[in-house]
């Protein structure tokens, strides 16, 4: 079920109607019902899947906190196996197999594995790494087994983040499954206006956006120069307003049930730098790589080199949590040499700012900060590497031709589109530089009723009219 | 801190609170949707028109034209001999175009022919997209992907799109939805214009087009449609024809021909299994590029033409045999 579907609107109004006229004592098996209907819409048997990293790590969770010494770690690699297992199988068996057949082609082997016709269950890494993240804890201690085995299945499969995050903490989410949240006129209300800013994200900037995208990205061979600019930008633009725009709703969902879950996203294109960059973006992500794999690895604690290296695979894995494809694994591999020069060049790269007296301008970190995430965005794109490279190679060729517009006729769009996309993402960045910057927000809910009213009829009208519908899937739900 | 009893009191209070404006909120909202679907719905479009059309005449209709824009914008009934009544609409498939003709046999009662048009893809071909609601709605044809729960079904707003929708109430629901469309169901189409070209890169486009939405597994429940129409048209004396529509040369090349090569063979089996006859205008070389609007529609002066044709060899022959 898609959150800009009418079914979800109808499914949202049901299950947030009945959660607050039943009893407390009855909402978790509510949740949880909801939860699995809400995951059984997309493909109904997957929720076996599901069913059992449940089950293994309700059980791993117990079995850690009672056992000592070597046992609790022998049950949490256990734990650790079994659902990074389900993932190797579902997500990155036909990939490994891929590559390992191209190995062997040079010695007459063909396809020594057979090959497994699956579709990818929706949501996996999301899940699986929540369900990991909730052994670990217990394991390290911070975190007590969760002996309800519905409300810890509600922890894996709460159906706002389920599919697609933020990823959440077990000692932020599981208490607040378990507390009585009362009507709360305030933060009902709250929650109903991120879940519209959000559809306005998703439905009217990122699927707009998308248009001139998916024209010009499923035969990047047609286009060069400008045109590959203006699709790479758009589509960075589009899958921040995608993701973060499912983030809202999935928050706002949430909130209005009582229920706080953590921040993913913080104006991601504010960022001066990549490190910046990371910590504001999906950051329920970044956060888990940290915790659970940089830190592990000796963080920053360690020698120059070693420093370097942790942060690169971090993100080479990062790149692979995404997808099982080489065009994924460039993209986290871009961004890992990103950072490691970035932390390498930092020192020099100040002085060279101070020198020029530019340290004041925030704007070209910014600008340089986005140029290289749009140009990681390429990989993420494209469907195929050879794509990808020839994005890469010919987004070059167009400083010459910036400022000849007839380029932009062959992208299959109208230039009124252009002018309004263009226009919808400067209005994205200037709300929410006002909002960081003056409380934009916090101003707006001082005013009227009549000013607030007109406000939202507007933004509904808006969301309405000018958003793009017909199933429009979130990128992020193939993750 | 309050007690159990207060925060229910409060929570209690604050939700009635909440009902209140939300129902409040909400009314104008309500209102503003029906006054713009009471608009849509007002609004004339080709699947109305086609069914009011076809129920006015049904009782003189003796030939029955079905098929989709290739026979929308290529037969004119006019030139027929006889009183026929071209029910083709764009993209409709062979899906609808059998169970229109077979939801209408009964109020057909001169009915003596069925032209069925069988273009390039019409058999792998089904219509699958927002047009299934306009059947659905206008038609009561339901394709069985529509669920009954599917509120697209119900609502004009979202069969036309939000910007269509938009767009029409914008010029007061007097946008004219079936310009060109006769009282016989045949569909004017102007001659070439800026973005109906007959070139090379436009048939290549389509030829793209018709493999990326012609699909294998639709070929078999296509033939078993057309199978279940001629079975009743044969039960009622009804003759049942097939007729391959004119397409400009140059989209003749980019054709797979393969394809072709089946779609012949399978109209020539269901022709004899059905002791009828098939007639194969693809190439005919009697059309050229200027008797096209775009690489596979005819023209207005094409479809004069091509009219008169399946007068004279269909439906001349068949009331000559027939004498």
């Amino acid at each position: 079920m898609l959150f800009n579907s009418i079914q979800f609107a109808v499914f949202f109004v049901v299950v947030t109607a009945l959660y607050f006229i039943l009893s407390h004592r009855f909402r978790w098996i509510l949740l949880l019902a909801a939860s699995c209907y809400f995951y059984m819409a997309f493909v109904p048997v997957y929720i076996l899947i599901l069913g059992f990293t449940i089950f293994v790590d309700y059980f791993a969770g117990i079995f850690i906190q009672n056992a000592q010494g070597r046992k609790r770690k022998l049950f949490l690699v256990c734990s650790i196996i079994a659902n990074l297992g389900v993932l190797a199988i579902f997500k990155y068996y036909n990939f490994l197999n891929d590559n390992f057949s191209f190995l062997l082609h040079g010695f007459a082997l063909k396809d020594p594995l057979p090959y497994i016709s699956i579709l990818l269950p929706i949501g996996l890494s999301f899940h699986t790494f929540q369900a990991m993240s909730y052994t670990i804890e217990v394991y390290r201690g911070n975190q007590k087994a969760e002996r309800h085995f519905g409300i810890y299945s509600l922890y894996v499969m709460f159906y706002p983040q389920l599919v697609a995050g933020p990823i959440e903490r077990p000692q932020n989410l599981i208490h607040q499954l378990k507390e009585n949240h009362a009507f709360d006129y305030n933060r009902v209300t709250s929650g109903l206006r991120l879940m519209a800013w959000g559809f306005f994200k998703k439905a009217v900037i990122a699927d707009r956006l998308s248009i001139l995208v998916d024209n010009v990205y499923s035969h990047p061979q047609h286009y060069n120069g400008i045109s590959l600019v203006i699709a790479t930008g758009f589509y960075t633009y589009q899958i921040y307003c995608d993701f973060s725009g499912y983030t809202d709703i999935a928050i706002g969902a949430a909130r209005v049930m009582g229920i706080a879950l953590m921040q993913n996203f913080n104006n991601p294109f504010q960022s001066k730098s990549l490190s910046e960059f990371w910590g504001r973006w999906n950051i329920s992500l970044s956060t888990w790589f940290r915790d659970y794999l940089y830190i592990p690895l000796g963080g920053n604690r360690v020698s120059v080199p070693r420093h370097a290296f942790n942060l690169f695979i971090v993100f080479l894995i990062g790149g692979l949590w995404h997808g099982a494809s080489w065009t994924f694994v460039i993209w986290g591999a871009l961004h890992g040499f990103y950072l490691v020069f970035g932390f390498i060049t930092e020192k020099p790269r100040n002085r060279i700012m101070k020198v020029l007296g530019m340290e004041r301008y925030d704007i070209i970190p910014m600008l340089t900060t986005f140029s290289l995430v749009s140009f990681a965005c390429i990989f993420f794109r494209a469907s195929k590497i050879s794509d990808a490279f020839y994005v890469a190679s010919h987004v070059f060729s167009s400083i010459p031709e910036l400022f000849h517009f007839r380029h932009l006729q062959h992208m299959g769009v109208s230039n009124a589109y252009l002018v309004f996309s263009g226009l919808l993402v400067v209005f994205l960045e200037l709300t929410q530089f006002l909002d960081s910057k003056y409380s934009l927000f916090s101003k707006f809910l001082k005013q009227p009723t009549y000013v607030r009213w007109a406000f939202y009829y507007i933004a509904l009208f808006v969301i309405g009219v000018m958003g793009v519908y017909g199933h429009r899937e979130f990128i992020y739900f193939q993750f | 801190m309050y007690t159990a009893t207060e925060s229910l009191f409060i929570s209690n209070f604050e939700m009635k609170k909440f009902i209140i404006k939300l129902v409040i909120f909400l009314i104008p909202v309500v209102g503003f949707i029906a006054l713009w679907e009471y608009g849509l719905g007002k609004l004339q479009n080709s699947y109305k028109l086609k069914r009011s059309q076809l129920e006015a005449q049904a009782p003189k209709i003796e030939v029955l034209v079905l098929g989709g824009s290739f026979s929308l914008r290529g037969v004119n009934p006019e030139y027929f001999s006889m009183k026929g009544y071209n029910v083709a609409n764009v993209q409709q498939s062979i899906y609808y175009d059998t169970r229109i003709a077979l939801k209408y046999l009964d109020k057909m009662p001169s009915l003596k022919v069925v032209l069925i048009a069988v273009s390039y893809n019409s058999l792998w071909w089904q219509t699958e997209n927002f047009r299934d609601y306009f059947y659905a709605d206008y038609w009561d044809i339901k394709y069985p992907t529509i669920k009954w729960y599917d509120l697209t079904r119900y609502s004009k707003i979202l069969q036309y799109g939000n910007g269509q929708a938009i767009n029409f109430a914008f010029h007061g629901f007097k946008t004219n939805l079936v310009a060109g469309y006769s009282d016989n169901g045949y569909a004017y189409a102007t001659k070439q214009g800026k973005y109906n070209l007959i070139n090379d890169p436009d048939a290549e486009e389509a030829e793209l087009r018709y493999d990326k939405y012609g699909k294998q597994e639709n070929l078999y429940s296509n033939i078993t449609d057309i199978r279940s129409l001629m079975d009743e048209l044969t039960r009622r004396h009804i003759h049942g024809m097939f007729f391959v529509p004119p397409i400009t040369g140059i989209l003749s090349k980019y054709l797979e021909k393969g394809k072709v090569r089946t779609m012949d063979s399978l109209l020539s089996v269901l022709s004899v299994e059905y002791n009828t006859q098939w007639f194969n205008y693809q190439d005919d070389p009697r059309f050229s590029d200027s008797d096209f609007k775009n690489i596979s529609h005819l023209n207005s002066d094409g479809a004069t033409k091509f009219s008169k044709i399946i007068n004279e060899e269909i439906l001349q022959k068949y009331t000559a045999l027939q004498n």
